[in-house]
């Protein structure tokens, strides 16, 4: 990125034509446009004074706006003890958690990504407006490299199901960024799991849900202790890794299938 | 691109390149509190309140802070009249080099503002984007928990 123009929209009906733009870009004032070799972006369209910045309970649903913080939409949702609320506040720093913003965060998904985990197990939609404006679930969104053309994402929203769970991330130290992360959601009525989604990201092609795991466990009783039930619903889970962070593939490999049974155990110990 | 940055009350004009750090343009009017560690967010000496947020300069580009207030640390005290937490850092002894020096106080200023009676556990997580190479971290804690103290009973 040489010299970029900069765009400041007042309302989100100026965004579609600003990203209609040769190489403009949204900047929610994240830290990923940094990172991320934009050596093609010629413009930056800063979304500060769009009215992103919310956190709402809608129609059964929660909704965030998209230019929310990690640190603001943890608050938000530290109240309901969220699953997300934990993810977000172990990324990064005190300070890059005040900056990167969720929008930011979705349409880079790097795979050390504390927010996509989560959202992934809610499945989450994402309002988008420009080229593609309405409404997608989010699986969609990071399958489609087209959806991310010069369109701005302007909500997330999931049902607000009183999901339990459990989140881990795999680092060297608090601050590392994680070379994989666990998130497992479940649902029960009593002692039986009525629902159970499980989703690792960092694996190779980014990220994997489960279903194979999710179904051996769907539906069952669950013991006081679970350790039974969890090592023939997970004897070897299908998911590789690439090499990263001095860590070889086998080893993340082998790191990610013993985390996997602890989170499941700590999410099934969790629920009511 | 030319605009204004509002800096520890202060409205300056400013001109600088489109893809320029708010670190970079900070230090070129002169406001070398802000000290230039590793450029990539991870050591905390860049800090800056950006509308009394706490951020990293080198993480935000300089476009994106037109118009907003910046604090730094000289926003927060002076030599004559320091800020309590300045004053508890000093008489902690927390200050060795002083390089991060201002960042661990616009840090501590941060947390205090939210939580004025924080647990030693929530200081550390709190101070988790600042490194001080001198590794003083138990001596900047307890200059942290005596400021909580001092501003509890001053205001």
């Amino acid at each position: 990125m040489d010299e970029a123009q900069w765009f400041f929209p007042d309302n989100l009906d100026q965004v579609p034509e600003i990203l209609s733009r040769e190489g403009v870009v949204p900047h929610g004032g994240g830290t990923g446009i940094l990172w991320g070799g934009m050596t093609r972006v010629r413009g930056l369209m800063d979304t500060g004074r769009l009215d992103l910045k919310y956190a709402r309970d809608q129609n059964g649903s929660i909704v965030l706006g998209s230019a929310l913080s990690y640190t603001e939409a943890a608050e938000a949702l530290a109240k309901a003890d969220h699953l997300l609320a934990r993810s977000l506040s172990s990324a990064a720093t005190e300070p890059l958690r005040n900056r990167i913003s969720l929008g930011g965060s979705i349409s880079m998904f790097p795979y050390w990504s504390d927010l996509m985990g989560p959202l992934l197990a809610l499945d989450a939609e994402l309002s988008l407006v420009g080229t593609n404006s309405g409404t997608y679930p989010l699986s969609e969104y990071v399958q489609k490299r087209e959806l991310r053309q010069k369109s701005l994402i302007t909500s997330i929203r999931w049902p607000d199901v009183p999901w339990r769970g459990a989140y881990y991330r795999h680092t060297r130290t608090p601050t590392d960024r994680p070379a994989f992360s666990i998130t497992v959601l479940v649902l029960r009525k009593s002692k039986r799991i009525e629902e159970i989604r499980i989703v690792v990201v960092g694996c190779s092609g980014r990220y994997r849900r489960l279903t194979e795991v999710e179904q051996a466990i769907q539906g069952a009783e669950v013991p006081a202790e679970p350790d039974d039930l969890i090592d023939a619903a997970a004897p070897q889970p299908g998911m590789d890794f690439p090499a990263r962070m001095g860590f070889s593939a086998e080893y993340l490999k082998a790191c990610a299938s013993v985390e996997l049974k602890r989170s499941l155990a700590a999410a099934l110990r969790s629920s009511p | 691109m030319t605009g204004s940055l509002h800096i520890n009350g202060t409205e300056l004009r400013a001109s600088f390149r489109g893809n320029e750090l708010l670190l970079d343009v900070l230090r070129n009017l002169g406001c070398t509190e802000v000290k230039e560690g590793c450029r990539e967010g991870a050591c905390g000496s860049c800090l800056v309140l950006l509308d009394g947020v706490l951020v990293n300069s080198c993480q935000v580009l300089a476009a994106s802070a037109l118009g907003r207030e910046i604090t730094t640390v000289k926003g927060l005290g002076t030599f004559h009249e320091p800020h309590p937490i300045q004053e508890a850092f000093v008489e902690a002894g927390a200050v060795q080099c002083g390089f991060c020096t201002p960042g661990m106080v616009l840090a501590t200023f941060a947390l205090l503002k939210k939580n004025p009676k924080p647990e030693e556990a929530e200081i550390r997580k709190a101070l988790d984007g600042n490194l001080c190479r001198c590794t003083g971290y138990v001596k900047i804690i307890e200059a942290v928990k005596l400021a909580a103290e001092r501003m509890a009973h001053h205001g």
